[in-house]
Order: C-alpha cells, then sequence, then structure tokens
C-alpha cells in the first residue's frame, strides 16, 4: 500500500468512488478523514507506534491554537520548537544517539507532514486576522492520504478551498477520463519505467565489482550516472501523477510536483521544475525572509545580488539537507545549493560582463541552451551519487575507474545530454507543431487514448511477468 | 521572487484550466475511444505474439523419438544407433546422434589405447550436451583440454543421458565399471540432487489448474509472453530477484534446507554410498562436481544475495556426501566469482547451458583435474597458469 501498486491505486478509486456518491463538504470530509485513518493503519500495523506521530501533530496544533488566540505573539517560539522535535524524531546524526526514541515508532511522511504544519503556522503567525483551523480541517489536511508519502506539499488555503467548497469542482466523464489517464501513466512511469531503469542501473553497478575491461567499465560509469536521474524521475514524479490524479477524483486539486525537469537550461530552472512544491515552499518560508532580512541590513544596491546569490545557497543547501540525515546529504545539500549559487553567479556576471540584452539573447541562443541544459543535466547526476550511495558505495565506485577516467564519463554525459535533450525537445516541438482542429494531434483524446492503452497493457504485462512487489517510492523515505 | 502565496498550478492539459466547468465530450467518443481501445489492446497483443514468434520460434524436436522411456531397470536410455534433431529459437538446429549403446558419446566404446587415460562420464541432460552440438558440449572439450595439460592421451566416454538421476546411476554402476574407466566423473546439478529418487521423468497426471494459473500458464507460454520475460529477465540481477521468489524451484538455494531437502540429500547420500563401494572395489576412483543453474552461477558472480539464500550451501553439502565415502569432490563453483556474466552461458527460456557455458565448463572441470584432485592428471606449471577459469 505504500507504492505504486495495484492495492493502493484499487484503494484510492474506492474512495473517490464513494466520496462522489453525495456532493456534501461534509460527506466528502468524512471519506477523506475515513480512507486516511484506513490508510494510515495499514501502514502503521499498530497504535502505539503512531504516538510520537500524533504527540507532533498536537504539538503543531497547540501552536496554532496559541498563536490564534494570541496566546503567544510570535510564531518563533513555534517554529523552533517544532523543527526542533522534527530534527529529533527523523534522528538526524548530528544529534547524539542517545536522545533518540529506543522504540520502533511510525515516521513515514513525517517530513512532509512537517512542513504543512510549519506551513500553517507561519501563515497563522504572519496573519492579522487571524483564520480559525479547525481540529478536523487540521487533521485531514496533515493526514489526507493522497499527499501522505511524498507530497506534494500543498497550501492550507488550496486545500480548504477544494475539500470545503459547498460547490465541489466538476468531475465529468472528461475530467474522469484525464485522471484514469494520469494514474495508467504513473503507474506505466514507476512499475515498467522505473522497475527497467533499475534494473540495468543495478546491472551496471554490479559492474564495477566484476572482471571486466575498463572500456567495460567505463561504459558502466556512463549507465550509472545518467540512469540514476530519470530512474529518480520515473519513481517519483509516477507516483505523483497517482495521487493527483487520485485527489481530483476526490475533488481535490494537488499542485503540480514536476514540469519536465530536464528541459531545464539552467540549474536554477531546474529546481523550479523538479520538486517544484519542496522548492516553492522554501522558498517562500526561507529565501524570501532571509533575502528581506538580509537587504535591510545591507542596503547597498551593488551587493544586493549577491545576497540573492547567498540566499539561493542557503535555500537550496536546505532543499538538499531535507533528504537525508547523513553526512552524505549534507555535501548533496552543498552541491544543490552550489550548484544554484554558482548558477546565479554565472547569470550575473554574463549579464554584466555582456549586457543584460546580449546576455538574453545568448541565453535564447539555441546552441548555449542545449550546452547549459546538458550541464545541468549531468551536474544534478553527478550530485545524485551522495543521494543513492553511501560514502563506502562512492569511494568504491569513484575508485573503480580513476579521476581521469571519471572526468572523460562526465564530458561523455555532458556532450551526449546536450545532444539527445536537444534532439528530444526538437522532436517533441516537432510533434506538437502537427495539429487538427482541437489541437496538436498527439495531445488529441484519440492519440491520447492510443497511447495510454499501450501504457497500461505493457504495465500489466510487465508488473504480471515480472511478479514482484510494487516498487519502493524513494521519496516516501525522507 | 514569488509573491507569498503560490496559487496551486494545475496541469492545463489535464484539467483544461478550468475547474468549475467541464467540456462535454461528444456523443460519438463514447463508442469511439473504447473501440480505439480495445483496437489499440488487439493490434499490440497480435504484434507481441508475431515478434515473439520470429525472435523465438517454437522448439521442434524429434528426440522423444531416440528416447526409451519406459524402462525402469535402466532409466531412460538412448534408442541404439539413432538419430534425431532439436530445433530450438535461441539455439537453432542440433543434431543427437546416438551409439550402439545409445549413448551420446560421439564414437563407440573400443579397447583402450595403450598408455590413455580413460574417463566414463555420467549424469543427466548438461552432461549430454542438451541443445548444443556435441563437439561443442563439454563431454568433447574437455579431453582435449586435458590432452593440452597433461600431454596424457586422454579418452572421455559420456554416458550421460536425460534424467540420469543419482538413483540411476547406482543402478547403472556395475555397467559404468564394465567400461573399464581410470575415473568416474560424475556430473550432478540441483535438479539432479532434487530428483535423485526418480528414475524416469515423472509422469504423474498433471494436477488441475485454477483459472488463474491456467491464465497465468497461457500468457507465460505464449510467444508475447516469452519475449517478455526473455527482455525483463536478461538483467541477472531481475532473473535472480524474480527466481528466488517463484515457485519453490529455488529451494536448493536456501541458506537453511527444507525438510524435502534435506530428504534429497539422504537420497543422493544412499546412492554416493553405492557408487563410491563398487567404484573403490574396482579401484576406480569417483570424482563428482556440482553445475550451477543460471541463477546460482549469476549470484555467486556478483556476489550478492538476500539474507536466507547461500548459492554454496549445496556445494558444501554434496562435498560433505560424497567425501565421506572416499570420493573426490570437484569444487568449481568458487570459480564463477571471477566470471563477469556467468548467465550468458545458460539458454534465457531453458537453462541449460549453451555453447559459451559448455565452454566454460570444460575449462573450468579441466582445471580442477588437473590441479593434485586427481594425481594422474596433473598438469605442470606452465599449464596450470594458462588455464586461468576467468579467460
Amino acid at each position: 500500500m505504500d507504492g505504486a501498486s495495484f492495492q493502493f491505486l484499487g484503494f484510492g478509486l474506492a474512495a473517490a468512488l464513494v466520496s462522489n456518491l453525495s456532493r456534501s463538504r461534509v460527506w466528502r470530509s468524512i471519506v477523506l478523514a475515513a480512507s486516511s485513518l484506513v490508510f494510515l493503519a495499514l501502514l502503521a500495523r499498530g497504535a502505539t507506534v503512531l504516538v510520537p506521530l500524533a504527540a507532533f501533530l498536537a504539538l503543531g496544533y497547540c501552536s496554532l491554537i496559541l498563536i490564534e488566540r494570541r496566546w503567544l505573539r510570535s510564531a518563533a517560539w513555534s517554529i523552533v520548537a517544532i523543527l526542533l522535535v522534527y530534527i529529533w524524531l527523523k534522528k538526524y546524526s548530528f544529534l547524539p544517539a542517545g536522545i533518540f526514541l529506543h522504540f520502533p515508532y511510525f515516521a513515514l511522511g513525517l517530513s512532509y507532514i512537517f512542513f504543512r504544519v510549519l506551513h500553517l503556522v507561519i501563515e497563522m503567525g504572519d496573519a492579522q486576522e487571524k483564520q480559525h483551523v479547525g481540529m478536523g480541517g487540521y487533521l485531514l489536511y496533515t493526514l489526507n492520504f493522497t499527499t501522505f508519502l511524498s507530497g506534494p506539499i500543498q497550501r492550507y488555503d488550496e486545500f480548504a478551498r477544494d475539500q470545503f467548497a459547498e460547490n465541489p469542482i466538476a468531475l465529468g466523464p472528461r475530467t474522469i477520463g484525464l485522471q484514469l489517464e494520469r494514474m495508467v501513466r504513473g503507474f506505466f512511469k514507476v512499475n515498467v519505467l522505473a522497475a527497467v531503469i533499475e534494473m540495468l542501473r543495478v546491472d551496471a553497478l554490479a559492474q564495477f565489482a566484476l572482471h571486466v575491461p575498463l572500456s567495460a567499465k567505463l561504459a558502466s560509469a556512463f549507465e550509472l550516472a545518467v540512469l540514476y536521474p530519470f530512474f529518480l524521475y520515473a519513481n517519483f514524479s509516477g507516483y505523483i501523477d497517482i495521487v493527483i490524479a487520485l485527489a481530483r477524483l476526490m475533488r481535490v486539486r494537488l499542485p503540480e510536483n514536476f514540469d519536465r525537469p530536464f528541459a531545464a537550461a539552467s540549474f536554477v530552472d531546474f529546481w523550479s521544475r523538479w520538486h517544484i512544491t519542496l522548492s516553492n515552499w522554501l522558498k517562500t518560508y526561507v529565501y524570501n525572509p532571509l533575502l528581506l532580512a538580509l537587504m535591510r541590513r545591507s542596503p547597498s544596491a551593488a551587493v544586493q545580488p549577491f545576497l540573492g546569490v547567498l540566499c539561493f545557497f542557503v535555500t537550496f543547501f536546505l532543499v538538499g539537507l531535507w533528504h537525508g540525515r547523513t553526512s552524505e546529504f549534507l555535501i548533496f545539500g552543498v552541491m544543490q545549493g552550489g550548484g544554484v549559487a554558482i548558477n546565479k553567479l554565472w547569470q550575473l556576471g554574463l549579464a554584466q560582463a555582456l549586457g543584460r540584452k546580449e546576455y538574453k539573447a545568448l541565453a535564447a541562443n539555441p546552441v548555449y541552451t542545449a550546452f547549459a541544459r546538458g550541464l545541468t543535466f549531468g551536474w544534478f547526476a553527478f550530485t545524485l551519487f551522495w543521494f543513492w550511495a553511501d560514502w563506502a558505495q562512492i569511494g568504491k565506485v569513484f575508485a573503480a575507474i580513476g579521476a581521469a577516467p571519471w572526468m572523460g564519463v562526465w564530458l561523455a554525459i555532458w556532450l551526449t545530454a546536450t545532444v539527445v535533450l536537444a534532439a528530444w525537445e526538437g522532436l517533441r516541438r516537432a510533434l506538437l507543431s502537427i495539429r487538427i482542429a482541437d489541437g496538436p494531434l498527439f495531445t488529441g483524446r484519440y492519440a491520447r487514448v492510443v497511447y495510454m492503452t499501450v501504457l497500461g497493457v505493457v504495465a500489466l504485462a510487465v508488473t504480471v511477468v515480472l511478479n514482484q512487489p510494487a516498487p519502493d517510492i524513494v521519496y516516501k523515505a525522507f | 521572487m514569488t509573491d507569498r502565496k503560490e496559487s496551486v498550478k494545475t496541469d492545463p492539459s489535464v484539467d483544461g484550466g478550468k475547474a468549475d466547468r467541464e467540456e462535454k465530450l461528444p456523443r460519438r467518443d463514447w463508442i469511439v475511444l473504447p473501440t480505439l481501445s480495445v483496437l489499440t489492446i488487439c493490434l499490440l497483443a497480435i504484434a507481441m505474439e508475431l515478434t515473439g514468434r520470429w525472435m523465438f520460434p517454437d522448439r521442434v524436436t524429434t528426440l522423444n523419438n531416440c528416447l526409451i522411456a519406459d524402462d525402469p531397470a535402466a532409466g531412460e536410455h538412448g534408442v541404439p544407433n539413432s538419430i534425431c534433431t532439436d530445433d530450438f529459437g535461441e539455439n537453432g538446429h542440433v543434431e543427437y546422434r546416438f551409439n550402439s549403446r545409445g549413448h551420446r558419446a560421439g564414437r563407440e566404446l573400443g579397447p583402450k589405447a595403450p598408455g590413455a587415460y580413460r574417463i566414463v562420464m555420467v549424469g543427466s541432460s548438461i552432461g549430454m550436451g542438451l541443445l548444443v552440438p556435441s563437439e561443442n558440449s563439454f563431454g568433447a572439450l574437455l579431453p582435449l583440454e586435458l590432452e593440452r595439460a597433461t600431454g596424457r592421451n586422454v579418452e572421455l566416454y559420456n554416458e550421460c543421458f536425460l534424467w540420469e538421476t543419482p538413483r540411476v546411476v547406482a543402478m547403472r554402476i556395475h555397467e559404468v565399471l564394465a567400461d573399464k574407466p581410470d575415473l568416474i566423473l560424475w556430473i550432478m546439478t540441483s535438479f539432479d540432487v532434487g530428483n535423485a529418487n526418480e528414475v524416469l521423468q515423472a509422469r504423474a497426471a498433471p494436477r488441475p489448474l485454477g483459472l488463474g494459473a491456467k491464465v497465468w500458464g497461457t500468457a507465460k507460454n505464449s510467444d508475447a509472453g516469452k519475449l517478455l520475460q526473455i527482455l525483463l529477465y536478461r538483467s541477472p540481477n531481475s532473473f535472480v530477484k524474480r527466481y528466488l521468489m517463484g515457485d519453490g524451484g529455488s529451494g536448493y538455494l536456501a541458506a537453511k534446507l527444507n525438510a524435502d531437502w534435506e530428504g534429497h540429500l539422504r537420497d543422493v547420500d544412499r546412492f554416493a554410498a553405492v557408487v563410491e563401494t563398487e567404484a573403490t572395489a574396482a579401484g576406480v576412483p569417483v570424482a563428482v562436481t556440482l553445475m550451477p543453474l543460471r541463477a546460482q552461477s549469476s549470484m555467486i558472480s556478483m556476489g550478492d544475495w538476500p539474507a536466507g539464500f547461500d548459492p554454496f550451501n549445496m556445494d558444501h553439502q554434496l562435498r560433505r556426501i560424497f567425501e565421506s565415502h572416499g570420493g573426490t569432490y570437484l569444487d568449481i563453483l568458487p570459480a564463477y566469482q571471477s566470471i563477469p556474466h556467468p548467465e550468458k552461458g545458460f539458454f534465457l527460456m531453458d537453462g541449460h547451458p549453451n555453447v559459451l557455458g559448455h565452454a566454460t565448463i570444460g575449462r573450468l572441470l579441466a582445471q580442477k583435474l588437473t590441479s593434485g584432485a586427481v594425481p594422474a592428471l596433473n598438469a605442470d606449471a606452465r599449464t596450470k597458469a594458462a588455464m586461468d577459469p576467468a579467460e
């Protein structure tokens, strides 16, 4: 149930069906609540393991009440408390192990609940007119089974707008068809695409331990680096497709989390297309306030762009660090922050050197864009080693072929990504330019029925043949 | 940067950008869209089936015509002086020529040449070289390797046959010893261990299958199903995972064997005792070796397997059994640790070793036999170094 399995699809569709037996917001909320509790119960398999989670939710709600009733002047202490409790429950490795709880407890989804709770507390603290959030609404929002495991991280006001609407958003045959299509696409991405890519990646990793010629190891190094970004995209975005579709069938619109990330021509742009809700959340609650605070202290116009660079570094360092509790993720965070900061500095420097107009013209140049896209992909692929591997594995992989060959591999990745991604963008534009009366031919409903049927049949066949549990969703571990 | 309140970004292609109203589907789409879907499914199934048939044509074999499969006294054996063929998608055309004794030995057994070292090989289908040409089987390659290593004239008479289980080997030991071997080389697989007490291929009436099993069986055995399995199981990691989760055929890979497998090993022990006693009385040494199956070889090569499994366990058990009876155990499994992608030495669908696999087995056996396991076949140092099993 904690992956993109038939069971989860069936569960979600059943919940959607029951939810639509009535348009009443009370009914829909009861169904969502019941589904979410059943989902939690199936995952947790016991009540006692949920005690720390319940306590965390209680801390969040108490903070909201205290702020709403102005018993707390500001949300600052609540934010600190929630942050500390979160770090403690997640067992971040920089904390001494002795202070952790030494019994098994349920922590799945905690990272996403943390964002939702913190968002509510911050918004409540900032608002002049405190809007009451009822316990029911709070729990529905934080425990919503569609966003429980891996997001997307939705704002409360957007959730409430749809969930508690007197007249729920329209759900007709066309929308149902589109959601079913999206579910099929998501299922295919996780259970076929991600599964097959992972098979190839594991084989490539195993190759490093074998007695094979250097050329074979170089090929494996290339494969290993290139495959993981696609695996992660298929695995994560596939699950997101499923939950967005399920939520829409329950008349709640979730925010998009991906927007063709490998089309990004800069690392800054990449993070506005990959795990969008996470980067938006951190931009809203870290970047913006931090930049404002720094600008107040340093009003010099010359310094301000560099303050922006610093804020980018801090924000995306936290994006990286959020992913894990160990030193590998610390480095991952440094690389994300560093990548964005250097990219921003490059943009600033180039704009200053060339002039804004010339810089814009360069940025629009297809060759420049292609190379930038390839570099963005290559950098992301490189940083992902600190995402999936531990230090021992990283050491083995990089030692297997030596530094100079690895430089060659990265150069090859950059150049290959430049050509392949540019070709893909060109092909996509060309296909979308073939139009019929209703719009592009290949996004028309007839074409979509055909290839969704193909995806569905292939996904079913592959799932049956492989006969394995649904692959784990990587992002549920965070 | 962005405003404090980020408005929800929805996929315009999904929601049409407006959630408060919905465009109606044209009436004809209620028929056209499902029809399109059904047509797509039909076309896809046909395309996959045709592709599967083209890439992996069904096996056409006349081998049954060359078998005597109802002789419980002697087990399955070949029709003397018969020729049969096998046309197998992955391999092409293979011919089976059985000599006057019904063995696929490549020759008749005559008197031993002066100074020749005669090995009689016993075992089941792998030793017989099922699905590979006789000249490419390790039964044909091994004597050449041994001659190169030892400088001696080595004859290998191959008496391996389908379903020559440990019980059948024990039944036939007098016949084997009558061939005046200098060494009996016994080729075993985990399949042989699992059927140690069988004489003939099990001919019990098939159990009635439930609907699910029938559908799965039909799908799995269709050409489209085979194509999909081949594509998905090319990856050794994927194949091993699937194999270990399978229907119990992987029980021999367990780190702790269950009661059934312990029973099979007791059967092996019983038959090993018979063979070793007779062979010892005749002054003929017996060397036994376990051939790995595809998943087992992949696990050893990758050096990685899930908890609860151990690809070396069966190896250790058989060594214990045969050495306790005074036999020689040729342990070739560890050599697979330095062989990259040993799964390429097996037929994808069938699981028997292919030409590459037989060549590997021949090299490994030669290396073991000439490294002191059989004193009469000791190779000199230069030849030993040249026989690196990883090459």
